[in-house]
């Protein structure tokens, strides 16, 4: 029945250690066969030592074939091998000689062969079941079972030629052992399906257990490590490649080589892979160097000569997400049973891309919706804020009109009244640029170059633009340096002189302090002004926030002005915060990494 | 129509210019505040006023801020709400109970008009909704309302 089994497949996947198999368990066929037939016809003669000879030689060639599936999963010495060859030919040649009845030592010496190889083959199947897992790991200790069993009833066999007095209790024990021998090579060679099931349940948990655990928003690379290292426990096999399908380039990349792919072409699995995504069908090929010779040095670099491969595609629709492949540089001799297992945890992993692509398109829709809002908002903001230039324009117009109808003749009157409305259409220009930089800044177009700075000729500079004398401003500091835009950063501070001076009192202190802390800079910008309520001090930088103490919003209000300030310091890698008692004024303070933190100067 | 005393609030000084210099040239006179803290203490040193022109959002105490202590005080000053939020104009002058608005920017035309039928229809309101004695009435020491 194994045989059958076992034949059927060597007939749908011809792999050498397919091929092995049969060959192995053909020779136990053959071996039972003749068996079971010398029950009911007992061959005379001369056809009684030929058919002896060869069954003799049959039996003496199984741990030899045995040796040979070994050595598809492990190297076996060329020594070992050898050395059983030699074994195997000289016993063979024996039964030639001597043709029976067999001697004692002969025999003996026969089952020793068999019995000290076997041994071999079992310690072989053992040492296989450590350095593997899940499925495999469960067949290789049946394996070694079945060779365990298999030395154990020669030896019976051969005690029962030592000492031929026991012969019943031999008979049995051989029997118990031929049992055992059946049963282990059978659940190794062809388990059930539910025997299968039941040993790759476990891998099939962790690996369930590890996508679960995975984030969705998770990036791209990190998921292909985690999916990597989950298949490669779950499959025991030493190398996991996950490739997807790229729409750009129309080939399968996978994430963590997209680097070096170039060089790494032509990609053994790549051509597997790339027959398995467009047939949407698993595959394994056992001996990638047979099938393809023309890149056996690739092959054999990356240590893939054995490739199994899977399409990641959910079971409804047929959207395919790329191939996930299992490769090792030995097959084992399950390989080709483990490409089940591999397509469902594909198909696993195909489920969760599946929802990582509807959970990262709703991010998309969802900070889409949240730009268009911020836009709208802007701008109906940037309209009410230009409103009041505005208002002085036209009423400055108007009123220069009515005074050139009413007083023609007040030249000097008039005259100013032009002036005042050229100042006040200049204010409206200056307001109209910074809403322009505003806009910019709000787009995230921050192009300036970063600049080592002086902070405090920054500070004059601003401090000296505006014109109040109703306050005493003041610029504390000496040489206080860091890599900023200057642009943006005058913008920060701009608006935080301004805020301060608008909401001091008339005759308030402005105090504008630079230091430096360690490997930043500080900057405080102090009014005794109104000062903030703590309700509002932790809204001050939210986008729009009016503080019910402050009441006007706008760029040089207390709207977007703040939270662009944040924005600009953040991306900066700073921080800024407010410290704020009512009635006592406020505080404003920033902090800025003096150096450019990683990517930032370069890059520019 | 001239003579009419009028309060302009506004924190925003180029306009705070162009409103009292159009109103002062109708005839009215205009004083000033920045803010509405400012123009409570106006009202509190005995002024009385036949209008006050009120931006909503300033500094310091705001246009409804302002309002509230008015009648806090039991002050009765017919309001007129100037706000450049245009489209909230209306809503702002409910808020307050303000007897008209005008948003910003405005025609100056728009404006003396404004002030005029404001000041024209003070008297009729005024009768129709006097602070009920249960809220105290005028305060001796801020001056009386006008009545």
């Amino acid at each position: 029945m194994i045989f059958a089994i076992v034949l059927a497949r060597a007939l749908r996947h011809p792999e050498p250690a397919v091929i092995d198999t049969v060959v192995f368990f053909g020779a136990v066929v053959f071996l039972v066969a003749t068996g079971v037939a010398q029950l009911f016809v007992t061959p005379q003669g001369q056809g009684a030592i030929v058919l002896s000879v060869v069954r003799g030689t049959v039996a003496l060639s199984l741990p030899y074939l045995l040796l040979r599936l070994v050595d598809d999963f492990a190297l076996v010495p060329l020594v070992v091998r050898s050395l059983a060859i030699a074994g195997g030919v000289m016993g063979i040649a024996s039964l030639v000689v001597f043709p029976p009845p067999y001697s004692v030592p002969h025999v003996l010496l026969l089952v020793a062969y068999f019995v000290v190889l076997q041994s071999y083959n079992t310690v072989r199947f053992i040492g296989a079941v450590g350095a593997h897992v899940g499925v495999t790991r469960a067949r290789m200790r049946a394996a070694a079972w079945g060779s365990g069993c298999l030395a154990l009833a020669l030896l019976f066999a051969g005690a029962a030629a030592a000492a031929p007095a026991w012969q019943g209790l031999w008979t049995n024990l051989v029997a118990v052992g031929g049992a055992g021998c059946g049963l282990g090579y059978f659940l190794a060679f062809a388990p059930p399906r539910s025997f299968l099931r039941y040993w790759e349940a476990p891998a099939i948990r962790d690996f369930l257990a590890s996508m679960v655990r995975l984030p969705a928003q998770d990036p791209i690379l990190r998921i292909e490590e985690v999916v990597e290292r989950a298949t490669a426990a779950a499959m025991g096999a030493p190398n996991v490649l996950m490739m997807l399908w790229d729409e750009e380039r129309q080939r399968l990349v996978a994430p963590r080589l997209a680097e070096d792919d170039a060089q790494r072409a032509p990609q053994p699995e790549l051509t597997v892979a790339s027959r398995v995504f467009r047939d949407r069908r698993p595959l394994a090929v056992l001996d990638t160097i047979a099938s393809d010779p023309a890149n056996a040095e690739v092959y054999r670099r990356l240590g893939a000569t054995a490739v199994l491969a899977a399409p990641i595609m959910v079971d409804s629709g047929d959207r395919c997400y790329g191939v996930l492949s299992a490769f090792a540089d030995r097959a084992s001799v399950f390989s080709a049973d483990e490409l089940p297992l591999l397509s469902l945890l594909a198909r696993h992993l195909g489920g969760f891309l599946q929802r990582r692509e509807f959970v990262m398109n709703m991010r998309d829709l969802e900070a889409r919706e949240t730009a268009t809002r911020m836009k709208d908002e802007f701008l109906s903001a940037a309209a009410h804020d230009l409103r009041t230039p505005l208002t002085v324009v036209l009423g400055l117009a108007q009123l220069l009109q009515r005074h050139l109808r009413t007083r023609p003749e007040a030249i000097e009157a008039n005259l100013e009244e032009a002036e005042r409305l050229t100042e006040a259409a200049q204010r409206m220009w200056r307001m109209t640029d910074e809403v322009l930089d505003a806009s910019r800044l709000e787009a995230g177009e921050f192009t300036g170059e970063r600049r080592r700075t002086d902070l405090v000729v920054l500070a004059r500079d601003v401090v000296s633009t505006i014109p109040s004398p109703r306050h005493r401003l003041e610029v504390d500091g000496v040489r206080v340096e860091a890599e900023v835009d200057a642009d943006a950063m005058r913008h920060v501070f701009q608006n935080l002189v301004d805020n301060a001076v608008k909401f001091s009192p008339a005759g308030g202190e402005v105090r504008v302090a630079l230091r430096s802390v360690a490997d930043e800079v500080e900057v405080r910008v102090t009014d005794r002004g109104i000062g903030v309520p703590p309700h509002d001090l932790q809204h001050l930088f939210d986008r729009f926030y009016r503080g019910g103490e402050v009441g006007r919003r706008g760029f040089g209000g207390m709207g977007i002005g703040l939270f662009l300030c944040k924005r600009i310091v953040e991306e900066h890698g700073g921080r800024i915060w407010a410290e704020s008692r009512l009635g006592t004024g406020s505080e404003f303070v920033l902090r800025l990494p003096t150096g450019v933190t990683d990517n930032g100067g370069a890059a520019g | 129509m001239t003579g009419e005393r009028i309060l302009v609030v506004e924190d925003e000084p180029a306009i705070l210019n162009l409103v009292r210099e159009v109103l002062a040239e109708e005839g009215y006179e205009v004083t000033h505040a920045t803010n509405g803290a400012d123009a409570l203490q106006a009202i509190a040193v005995g002024a009385t006023f036949d209008l006050v022109v009120l931006d909503m959002w300033m500094p310091v105490v705001n246009g409804w801020q302002f309002a509230a202590a008015l009648t806090e005080r039991g002050l009765r000053v017919p309001l007129l709400v100037m706000t450049a939020a245009s489209s909230h104009a209306p809503a702002y002058a409910r808020d307050i109970g303000a007897i008209g608005f005008i948003g910003k920017p405005f025609d100056v035309d728009q404006l003396v008009l404004a002030v005029r039928n404001a000041v024209e229809a003070d008297g009729h309101v005024d009768g129709l909704d006097r602070p009920s004695a249960d809220r105290g009435g005028p305060d001796p020491d801020f001056g009386a309302a006008p009545a």
